[in-house]
């Protein structure tokens, strides 16, 4: 089952943001904070740049909001102030190894027994590793579609790319996670 | 089965307290700006600078820098010889201030121009002596013609 969030475009208060209102800002931002940080970090793997990343992206969209022509793709324009952070943070430290923090959560074990959990756990952690694996800009145009649903044409605009170009790296992005999965079942 | 949006956004729910302080901290960067509202017109103006002076930089400098310092080389080169060929004297001269000149200096210059006068008065007049030359008023050419056939 495929469920999109949809961005919800008449329930962002937008217009409200562009008059300088921080209430509408402060909900704008707890919208995509969690999205944003999430592709952010999947495609850098590094916590602390990722956070510096969606504070520099909250900055320049409260800066540049003005350039934002359609309220409806606010979301699309902040993804794509995010992945130009990105490009120019790998353009950086294009050498750089990938460091990879590990979490230590408290288990959620309100529905479910530690067995259950455990499972669950290591099956998310296996499909995340596989897209971890995947090339950037195949693992980049994936995220996007996994964690705001966005369109073709928004990740075009997003990333830069033509349409063509989205629709093809999907194609082969669902196609290598699907192999890496299933060789990891194996 | 849960979605892959919920399997990633999971994934990091635990740094929603430090993205609480980033929103937090932005906030209020964005509440001092409204404190203090620089005038959006100059802003404005500065970021279309900047940009055209980027664009600038990205489109034309940037591709062919390597011509653009093979150019800049080459005009300090030629820079430096002209310095090192220039004749001094002319570089004296050229500093010698006209009010810096003796009466004797100033009257051999204003000799100087009077040949020249002449010296132009004499040119202006040669073409009559020419006419001279060839009373019969023809053409050179007549006169080669004739010759020849002569």
């Amino acid at each position: 089952m495929q469920v999109f969030v949809e961005s919800c475009p008449d329930t962002l208060p937008v217009p409200a943001a562009r008059e300088g209102q921080s209430e509408a800002w402060d909900a704008l931002f707890k919208r995509f904070q969690l999205p944003l940080y999430s592709y952010v970090y999947e495609c850098l793997r590094d916590e602390q740049t990722s956070l510096d990343i969606v504070q520099e992206t909250f900055i320049n969209a409260v800066k540049h909001i003005r350039q934002l022509r359609e309220d409806g793709k606010f979301g699309s324009w902040l993804f794509g102030i995010a992945h130009q952070k990105i490009q120019q943070h790998r353009r950086k430290q294009a050498n750089d190894a990938a460091k990879h923090e590990t979490f230590y959560e408290q288990p959620e074990l309100e529905n479910e027994n530690p067995l259950q959990w455990l499972i669950r756990r290591e099956d998310e952690k296996r499909f995340m590793d596989c897209v971890g694996n995947l090339a950037p800009p195949h693992r980049s145009v994936l995220l996007l579609h996994f964690i705001e649903g966005f369109k073709l044409d928004e990740i075009a605009e997003i990333t830069q790319a033509q349409v063509g170009t989205v629709k093809s790296r999907l194609f082969y992005a669902k196609k290598a996670l699907r192999n890496l999965l299933k060789r990891e079942l194996q | 089965m849960k979605h892959p949006r919920d399997v990633i956004l999971d994934r990091h729910r635990h740094a929603e307290p430090r993205l609480n302080a980033v929103r937090s901290a932005v906030l209020s960067q964005l509440q001092s700006q409204h404190a203090n509202p620089d005038s959006p017109a100059e802003e404005n103006r500065g970021f279309v600078l900047a940009q055209v002076a980027t664009a600038f930089w990205r489109e034309l400098i940037l591709p062919c820098r390597r011509t653009w310092i093979g150019l800049a080389a080459i005009w300090v080169f030629l820079a430096v010889v002209n310095f090192q060929i220039r004749p001094p004297q002319q570089a004296q001269l050229a500093s010698v201030s006209v009010n810096a000149l003796t009466p004797e200096i100033r009257a051999q210059l204003i000799l100087q121009n009077e040949l020249r006068v002449s010296l132009l008065k004499s040119d202006m007049t040669q073409p009559e002596e020419d006419e001279n030359a060839r009373p019969s008023g023809k053409l050179r050419s007549a006169i080669r013609r004739e010759w020849m056939a002569a």
